[in-house]
């Protein structure tokens, strides 16, 4: 049971890697406008520059959200393979939080778009409104992860039987190597 | 006080290195055999790993090359940061309990060891091995190299040394790095992490408050100074674009699962049910140290940008620019000396799992035994890749701490990751696809590297390492799915499904 759930996991994880790579390869394929990652600095020698964000961006802002999202969905994916027997309740947080963290980074994108082309100037705790969204959005909201592993630790991560298993198996594992 | 800035701040760096010797004599005495000497006999505390874990993670290219990162580039880095409360939770979901559960049952002297006990291949051991090997020369170089610089910046500024070579600095660094850990082994390295761990966070906080007050207006008004020069720079991409900097981010979040210098130290607490304190801990403790990644090269961007500092000569002289100018000389020789911490507690770590693969697992994998008096030549073996890293800092063509860090970084993230971070939850995961993975890796990788020093780079600067990453996962599922069920022993068939 638990070896194909890992399987069914592991299906979706290939398609989600072979979804990566589709979108690298299309990277690899369209032409990307001059400076596009970066540019010399035109008065200091060892910074670089970015240009304008709009254009040197064109039209594939979407493919790289696509990137972003799939990467998301990984990572929940792989949170997932981890937890073996785990309650409905597991599962189902884990996917309501990795929606979360994909709607934050979907909203990054999206108000990223809005600054380049000039529309909002709003600075919140010393960084620019999407650089904000990054750090404390995209940075901050995956930590809810890691609060769900320390409060569910006993009952999804290493439970009683776990503990038991384990110490059977040792105690297996000491007979064979005495005798 | 500021005329006996130069001697502070040698006595604070003096004094730590000092400490870092004691340690290693310490720990020499509680280290009795290879497995105290490899995994510490694995009776670390909660808080001690959590510490050793952290520290192992934000390194000399955090504490150099990452300031100077975001000096060059604006935001752009601050992916390789924000990764980090992903990367951490991703790699204890997958690895916190499982590696554990198999160092308790099986008792590893290292990474390969474990890796050869899962799938019942040598094969995937050599491979494994020899993947550590490749990475542990291009991060322990960028360590060694990171390390000399500071040094060298240090002396010269400092003393009446009017020059030093970068050599001398390399062979002084070495020296240190190799005292400890060839005498303590593992166990020095492990609390030395603690005593290093500690010194980052306090000079994270105190640099942070430092560098909100050098510029009039704290962090709003650099992020106006620089975002009037260059709006971009301040964005959430930087100047390095969109797509590179989520190549970045994947490679940093997921590949954290791959870095051994990390993963070893979660075989080595005492109880499995540690797990739930290492990981907050852990992150807590990057959290706050990476403070100094942001605030120095924004502090320094900014300044340049308004005229109020020379423009450096190179963009890793931030940080020790930075010291030597704005901060107080008492917190400037609290930062060096944690800078040389970020950096050797890295390093170490580097040298464990190099050392390991070199005397342990490749003579395995041969079918070679162990030779007879294995501790002694464990310190042997120390030595001799300090030295081989130490060479490579110095002679090899890419020169920059942060290049070479991230080639290490993502040679660990393509080759290991899938092999240890799936396979280790995937009872359908071969050995085949193990090897194949690792393999694919390693060439995209090299191939890669190739490019860059005929100064070929990709479009929309998609990662290299970020692509060999794509392959080698799409290679390991493709290859286990296709390829007949392996046949697992019991009880690590029981393990997986634990």
């Amino acid at each position: 049971m638990t070896s194909n759930r890992s399987t069914v996991v592991c299906l979706i994880l290939f398609g989600l890697a072979v979804g990566m790579g589709l979108v690298m390869t299309a990277g690899l394929l369209i032409e990307a406008p001059e400076g596009s990652s970066g540019r010399d600095h035109a008065l200091h020698s060892v910074m670089l520059e970015g240009g304008d964000g709009i254009e040197r961006l064109g039209n594939v802002r979407w493919l790289w959200l696509v990137f972003g999202l799939l990467q998301i969905a990984f990572y929940v994916g792989c949170m997932v393979l981890g937890l073996k027997r785990p309650p409905k309740a597991a599962t189902v947080l884990l996917i309501l939080f990795g929606i979360l963290y994909a709607g934050t980074f979907a909203l990054l994108v999206n108000v990223d778009q809005a600054w380049a082309r000039g529309d909002t100037q709003m600075i919140i705790w010393g960084l620019p409104l999407p650089t904000a969204i990054m750090m404390y959005g995209v940075g901050g909201v995956p930590v809810l992860f890691t609060l769900l592993y320390v409060i569910q630790f006993d009952r999804w991560v290493v439970t009683k039987l776990d503990l038991e298993q384990l110490d059977e198996l040792v105690r297996r594992k000491q007979q064979e190597s005495d005798a | 006080m500021e005329s006996a800035r130069p001697l502070i701040v040698l006595l604070c760096v003096t004094a730590y290195m000092v400490a870092c010797v004691g340690f290693g004599l310490w720990a020499m005495k509680r280290t009795k055999d290879t497995s105290d000497f490899f995994m510490a006999g694995r009776h670390l505390g909660a808080f001690v790993t959590s510490m050793a874990v952290f520290s192992s993670t934000l390194s000399g290219f955090g504490f150099v090359g990452g300031p100077g990162l975001v000096y060059r580039m604006g935001m752009s880095s601050m992916w390789m940061v924000i990764c980090v409360s992903i990367g951490y939770a991703l790699s204890f979901f997958l690895l916190g309990k499982r590696l554990r559960i198999f160092a308790e049952v099986h008792q590893p002297l290292s990474l390969p060891d474990v890796v050869a006990t899962r799938y019942g291949s040598e094969t995937t051991r050599f491979l494994v091995s020899v993947a550590i090997l490749f990475g542990v020369m291009a991060y322990l170089a960028s360590q060694i190299l990171a390390m000399a610089t500071v040094l060298q910046i240090l002396i010269v500024e400092n003393t009446r040394l009017e020059s030093i070579s970068i050599g001398a600095t390399i062979v002084i660094s070495c020296a240190v790095l190799v005292f400890y850990c060839v005498t303590g082994g593992i166990i020095a390295s492990v609390y030395t992490d603690v005593f290093q761990g500690v010194i980052m966070i306090v000079a994270a906080v105190l640099i942070f408050a430092t560098a909100a007050n050098t510029v009039d207006g704290g962090f709003t008004e650099m992020s106006r100074t620089i975002m009037t020069d260059d709006p971009e720079a301040m964005g959430p991409w930087g100047t390095l674009g969109m797509m590179g900097c989520l190549c970045w981010y994947f490679v940093f979040t997921f590949g954290g699962a791959g870095q051994p210098q990390i993963i070893t130290k979660m075989m080595m607490n005492r109880r499995i049910t540690d797990a739930r304190y290492i990981l907050p801990i852990s992150l807590a403790g990057f959290g706050i140290s990476a403070l100094l990644w942001l605030s120095i090269g924004l502090v320094m961007r900014t300044l340049v940008l308004q005229g109020e500092h020379a423009e450096l000569s190179k963009a890793d002289d931030a940080v020790a620019a930075f010291l030597q100018v704005y901060a107080h000389p008492i917190l400037a020789g609290v930062v060096f000396a944690g800078l040389f911490a970020a950096i050797m507690s890295t390093a170490d770590g580097f040298l464990n799992v190099g050392t390991a693969a070199l005397i342990h697992d490749i003579p395995t994998a041969l079918g070679r035994q162990a030779p007879k008096n294995e501790l002694f030549w464990a310190r042997v073996a120390t030595v001799l890749v300090a030295v081989a890293a130490g060479l490579f800092a110095r002679y090899s063509p890419f020169g920059l701490v942060a290049l070479l860090g991230k080639f290490g970084w993502g040679i660990f993230a393509s080759a290991i990751t899938p092999t240890v971070a799936i396979g280790f939850n995937w009872k359908r995961a071969t050995a085949g696809a193990a090897s194949a993975s690792i393999v694919c890796a390693l060439v995209v990788n090299l191939m890669d590297l190739a490019l860059r020093q005929q100064g070929v780079s990709f479009p929309w600067a998609i990662d290299g390492s970020a692509l060999a990453f794509v392959v080698s996962l799409i290679v390991f599922f493709g290859v286990s799915l296709l390829s007949r069920p392996p046949v697992l022993a019991d009880d690590v068939k029981n393990l997986i499904d634990m």
